[in-house]
């Protein structure tokens, strides 16, 4: 056939850095966002595990060392850690105004552990996540550990495994035991004992404010004598108004890593040494994926009485 | 050269028409343009091709035969050419519709080859004999109709005028897509596995997506539908840009006959079986409810088509008034819609060389008593919305050379979404603007401060939201073709094809809340109104009023190349550009991006009749304005909340000051998106096994990156993302930052087997099987809802998509009665169960809202059906025919959830169902048309 028409050929090189220079720019994708997940592995005492248990057939008083005792572990990364503000490591703030604390305004943060949706106003506020294997953990910690059976909205104690579930699933509309958070199953326990006799786990702060020079400072909240949580808010969470119940299910206050003070109290562990992240930027950090430990060393009253 | 061949080609031709005229051969109504070869070069989007080859009782090419091409919508008249040195012939920019084909040559007989059927962007190929056995005689060949475009290598359906007319749906183009393979239909459909939002809507070649949400924007006659085109893949370059598919709406051309066509139908649910809704996806099923929907729909359709000038200037003209009242369970007053359509177009060749289109649909509706979601809304309570819209095109075809096209096209659209419980503040320009009282419609109350009932709370007095949205595009596209081109040292032909696009784009829109104050109510019991309480309340000063803009460029160059005749590359590259600003004018979405293509279609057996192909392509999301107006700053709008008995009448410090917001954007916008993108493989194999019968199988696997998606950062959350316990500014008050991560993903697989038999010998037919798998992280492309679960990784599941088994079927018959005729229609729809996507209560967010586990993992819905049947019978007048047509619609029926609310679970275990089938419904038709 005659040439027509005759368009200019592309070499065979052009075409090549061509499609080179597509499947590049597909391939080298970073967002470069200036939030960055910090991971790291978290350790609280064996004394925050440990529980003088009175034995009420025997009439005596004896240590019991139970993980299920680790109250909800707090994390949050802060611009500094001030030693001069109360009587234990605290975030700097920000200005104090008509006597108001002052606002840490925390970079991020997370938890370790988090307030489950109660079944029954008796677990109120008590029930912390990862902490129990199944409900027969569940039930017979507080009947027989705790010595707070936990009881229906008739009075009558929860003794069937069958039952307590069948109320949760009654109550959250779930199916399946693996909505229930508080069910960790043996290996899904958050924390273990290490070779020290403590007890780690590991942790993600999503989503941080990356700013260089940034501290990661945490504490955990340690239970009072009924076992309760100074940092679990029982207005709040989710509603319940049917049959003899009306409550709701508890959550945390919101506003914990703003004001730590406000919950901190005698008895919880708090980080003494917090951990500082220098890299110069986000991408520096995510470059070295860096993971480290933090140490809940510093008991709130126990240690002042020790000096 | 051919150019010169050509030429040569022209002066043949006129000798020859003189000599026929001479000759008394009844003459073909040919102006001069027609004559001179005047094909211009198809739009892909608007037009089709006829071409192919004649060759003699040896297989030899036969060269110098004259080719006509007629048929009614054919402006410009008759077309004609010589086939060229190789036999072949080439009749481009032909409207879709039915055409005869000629071929005549001295010595060998004269063959006819009526009834081809155009397609909007296919090649019907035919392959003519003729044989000197014949000479002197004219012969008829009915026998070949090619099924098959083996230079095509899109997943394409078109469903032709013959299939719209008779196959029954509800008669909306939305709902006739779902007659294909890979369309989930609806409203907006999911197309290949996409969001509904990401599909390109166009009409005559016009694009009228929605600036903002890439949804559809328009709704139009049905009847004056010639065919539509329904792209689920694997198309070339010179298409949008998008991640889901095109529907491409070719309305009627128009003749030199005047037609006019008009129908009125109802259609009711009244006398329906009243059923029990069943639903069953975790065992236990929904009590049986009182069924007392409503649905009655009428539609009164007009259309005139006909010559302004002969052969020269066709117009159509049609409209449609709609109006419908569909109730959902329990609500007093029904939806009332009311649109009234209206599209002109002129189509205009002046001379060979110049053609030009002007079209413009506009379509005011209203809307009232849009509130539907609450069972419980007063009618006092409800809302109104007024909508509609223009859009315009201007468009030049000029045809420099015989084988060259330039098409430039201008659009404009604008569109408006005005809702408010007041009627008397549509009109924009005045803003919030309470009625006169002689103004007033319904039972609205302006003084009384709206109340909106939740959790099943009374509701009284008038709506409390207003908002004023007009979504603007101005569009300039041209596209240079350049077919049959032939590159030195290169054996073969190029089809090649360049054109550049801008988009501008603006979204302007006002929000506020008449008297600047309501309530919200609840039943602490639900159904209870004994145990009704205030739940809140908020005081609101000023409006707010916010403006988005973007702009996108787009650039494309692509390649059909035959080495040759059996075998055919297509290739190409598209460029984008895309810049959608917010009303802070930061760029939120700031890219270029390439989106290469390469196909390969082999004929296998080079006799036209199996095709196969594949290839690959990406594509690319360039985004819309909804996506940057997601980071919006509001202002101007300040809101003061108070609390109720619920709350112990607890406010925090923030409530009793207005939030007016701050001034500065705090939500994240940087500049190191990426467009989100498809890469997508597919094969193609198929046969016409005997005339009009096609078999075929494809497989499509479509992995698509980079979706986006919002997240925040202000609020800090616990390990399981149920609460929150700090926030990074003290403010209790989310920021949003916009990402197109990686791991923000969908992979999309899906096999078809199929049949199709076209219209032809009074029957038409097609069935579809499809296996899908669809699983990712997110499917919404464009949302303000959080598309992960807050401070959590993305969960990898089953998307909404992911409806394992499809099965489609339509069947449609004419019977001849004569002189009249009775057609019988079918259609068949069954989709195996969707699957469900459980949340779980997050008290950082104040209810269900939390995604724990993998996205639809937690359940599937039962399957559902759907089943249309129709009859319809033509009457003959004198001056035309009556039809009547009589149609039951979602005949198999047994009220099956269809989409549930994964994110609400109510008090008494159980869901919260969003759809159902839908209901049976029974339709009548009368339509007179000459």
């Amino acid at each position: 056939m005659s040439p027509r028409g005759v368009l200019p050929d592309m070499t065979s090189a052009t075409r090549a850095a061509l499609l080179l220079a597509v499947v590049a720019q597909a391939c080298t994708y970073d967002e470069h966002l200036p939030q960055v997940d910090v991971k790291g592995t978290v350790i609280v005492p064996r004394a925050a595990a440990t529980r003088m248990i009175l034995d009420e057939r025997t009439g005596v008083e004896a240590e019991v060392v139970d993980a299920r005792f680790i109250g909800p572990v707090y994390l949050g990364a802060y611009s500094d850690i001030r030693y001069d503000i109360e009587a234990y490591p605290h975030p700097a703030t920000g200005p104090i105004i008509g006597g108001e604390l002052g606002n840490t305004y925390p970079y991020g943060g997370g938890t370790v552990g988090v307030f489950d949706f109660a079944c029954y106003t008796s677990t109120l506020c008590k029930v912390v996540t990862g902490r129990y294997a199944d409900y027969s953990s569940l039930l017979s910690f507080f009947s027989d550990t705790l010595g707070q059976p936990i009881v229906d909205e008739q009075g009558a104690e929860v003794q069937s495994p069958d039952y307590f579930r069948t109320s949760c699933y009654d109550l959250f509309e779930y199916t399946e035991d693996n909505e229930l958070l508080f069910l960790a199953g043996e290996d899904g326990l958050d924390f273990k004992e290490n070779a020290d006799g403590d007890f780690e786990a590991e942790f993600t702060m999503w989503r941080v404010n990356y700013h260089a020079g940034m501290k990661v400072w945490g504490w955990m909240d340690a239970p009072d004598s009924e076992f309760d949580f100074t940092t679990c808010d029982p207005t709040n969470g989710q509603q319940f108004n049917q049959y003899s119940a009306s409550f709701t299910t508890g959550s945390s206050h919101i506003d914990l890593l703003n004001f730590p003070s406000n919950y901190i109290d005698l008895g919880d562990f708090v980080v003494s040494e917090p951990f500082e992240l220098t890299y110069e930027d986000a991408d520096a950090f995510r470059d070295a994926a860096p993971t480290f430990t933090l140490v809940y060393d510093f008991q709130v009253g126990v240690e002042e009485e020790e000096e | 050269m051919l150019r010169g061949l050509r030429r040569e080609k022209k002066m043949k031709l006129f000798t020859m028409v003189r000599t026929l005229a001479l000759m008394g051969v009844p003459m073909l109504a040919v102006s001069a343009g027609s004559v001179i070869l005047g094909s211009s070069v198809a739009y892909a989007q608007t037009t089709g091709t006829i071409k192919g080859e004649v060759i003699d009782d040896s297989g030899i090419e036969v060269p110098g035969v004259l080719m006509t091409v007629d048929g009614p919508n054919l402006i410009g008249g008759a077309q004609q050419e010589y086939t060229d040195d190789a036999g072949r012939f080439l009749f481009t920019n032909l409207p879709p519709g039915l055409y005869t084909v000629t071929a005549e040559k001295a010595g060998f007989g004269k063959k006819r080859y009526a009834n081809q059927q155009v397609l909007i962007g296919k090649n019907t190929i035919l392959t003519i004999e003729m044989s000197v056995q014949e000479a002197g005689a004219e012969m008829d060949v009915i026998a070949d109709r090619p099924a098959i475009d083996t230079e095509s290598a899109s997943r394409t359906t078109v469903l032709t005028k013959e299939f719209l007319e008779r196959v029954p749906n509800s008669r909306s183009y939305q709902d006739a897509v779902g007659a294909t393979a890979g369309v989930l239909a609806g409203g907006n459909p999911n197309m290949g596995g996409a969001s509904s939002n990401e599909n390109t809507y166009m009409m005559d070649g016009v694009n009228v997506t929605d600036p903002v949400t890439g949804t559809f924007s328009l709704n139009f006659n049905y009847d004056a539908m010639e065919q539509l085109e329904v792209i689920t893949g694997a198309f070339d370059p010179e298409y949008a840009s998008n991640l889901g598919g095109i529907i491409n709406l070719v309305t009627r051309t128009g003749s030199n006959q005047l037609e006019f066509d008009t129908s009125v139908y109802y259609e009711t649910a009244a006398w329906a079986p009243k059923m029990d809704a069943r639903f069953a996806a975790d065992g236990a099923d929904l009590a049986p409810t009182d069924f007392d929907s409503q649905f009655s729909t009428m539609s009164f359709n007009g259309l005139i088509s006909g010559p302004v000038v002969r052969d020269k200037a066709f117009l159509v003209v049609s409209y449609t008034m709609e109006r419908s009242l569909i109730a959902r369970v329990g609500i007093d007053l029904p939806r009332d819609y009311e649109g009234h359509y209206v599209y002109a177009k002129l189509t205009m060749q002046p001379t060979a060389a110049n053609r030009f289109t002007v079209l413009s649909q506009i379509q005011p509706t209203t809307v009232d008593n849009t509130s539907q979601s609450n069972r419980f809304v007063k009618p006092e309570a409800q809302s109104r919305q007024a909508q509609g819209g223009i859009v315009a095109s201007a468009q030049w075809d000029w045809f420099p050379a015989t084988d060259v096209t330039v098409e430039s096209k201008l659009t404009v659209q604008q569109n408006y979404i005005e809702a408010g419980g007041v009627p008397c503040t549509h009109n924009k320009r005045l803003g919030y603007n309470p009625c006169e009282p002689d103004e007033l419609e319904n039972t609205y109350d302006y003084a009384t401060p709206g109340r909106l009932g939740i959790n099943n709370a009374y509701n009284s007095g008038n709506f409390y939201y207003y908002s004023f949205d007009d979504r603007t595009r101005w569009r300039a596209e041209s596209k240079v073709s350049a077919l049959d081109q032939q590159i030195p040292f290169l054996t073969g032909d190029h089809d090649f094809k360049a054109g550049v696009e801008v988009d501008v784009l603006r979204w302007d829109r006002t929000v506020g809340y008449t008297n600047n104050i309501y309530y919200a109510d609840w039943n602490r019991q639900p159904y209870d109104p004994s145990s009704f309480q205030n739940y809140y309340w908020v005081e609101a000063s000023g409006e707010s009023d916010v403006v988005a803009g973007g702009e996108h460029y787009g650039v494309f160059l692509q390649d059909v190349y035959q080495p040759i005749d059996n075998l055919t590359f297509r290739y190409g590259l598209r460029w984008d550009r895309s810049i959608m600003r917010n009303n802070f004018n930061e760029a939120v979405v700031n890219f270029g991006v390439f989106g290469p293509r390469f196909y390969v279609i082999w004929d296998p057996f080079g006799d036209g009749k199996t095709k196969v192909s594949g290839g690959y392509g990406r594509f690319n999301g360039i985004g819309n304005l909804g996506i940057a107006a997601d980071l919006n700053q509001s202002n101007g709008l300040g809101t003061k909340l108070f609390l109720g008995e619920p709350w112990n009448n607890y406010t925090n410090s923030t409530s009793f000051n207005y939030s007016l917001n701050p001034p500065d954007n705090t939500n994240t916008v940087h500049d190191a998106l990426t467009a989100p993108h498809s890469d997508e493989f597919s094969f193609v194999g198929e046969r016409q096994v005997i005339q009009d019968l096609v078999f075929g199988l494809s497989f499509t696997s479509k992995f698509t990156r980079n979706v986006y998606v919002f997240d925040e950062t202000n609020i800090i959350w616990d390990e399981k993302g149920y609460g929150f316990i700090g926030t990074g500014d003290g403010q209790v008050e989310n920021r949003y930052r916009l990402r197109t991560p990686s791991l923000s993903r969908r992979d999309y697989y899906q096999t078809d087997t199929y049949i199709r038999r076209n219209f032809a010998d009074r029957w038409l037919a097609q069935a579809t099987y499809s296996y899908v798998v669809s699983r990712g992280t997110v499917l919404d492309g464009n949302s303000t809802a959080l598309a992960v679960a807050p401070q959590a990784e993305f969960a990898y599941g089953n998307l909404d998509t992911d409806i394992r088994h499809q099965v489609k079927a339509q069947l449609a018959w004419d019977i001849p009665n004569d002189p009249w005729t009775t057609r019988l229609g079918a259609s068949l729809e069954y989709y195996s169960g969707y699957p469900i996507t459980r949340y779980y209560f997050s008290a950082g967010y104040g209810g269900s809202a939390l995604l724990r586990e993998p996205v639809g993992n937690y359940a599937r819905l039962e399957p559902t059906y759907y089943a249309n049947l129709s009859i319809s019978q033509a009457i003959k007048v004198p001056k035309g025919q009556f039809r009547v047509e009589a149609a039951l619609l979602n005949a198999i029926n047994a009220r099956q959830a269809a989409t549930v609310n994964g994110t609400y679970l109510y008090a008494q275990n159980r869901w919260s169902i969003l759809y159902r089938q839908n209901l049976m419904t029974g339709r009548i038709g009368v339509s007179y048309d000459f």
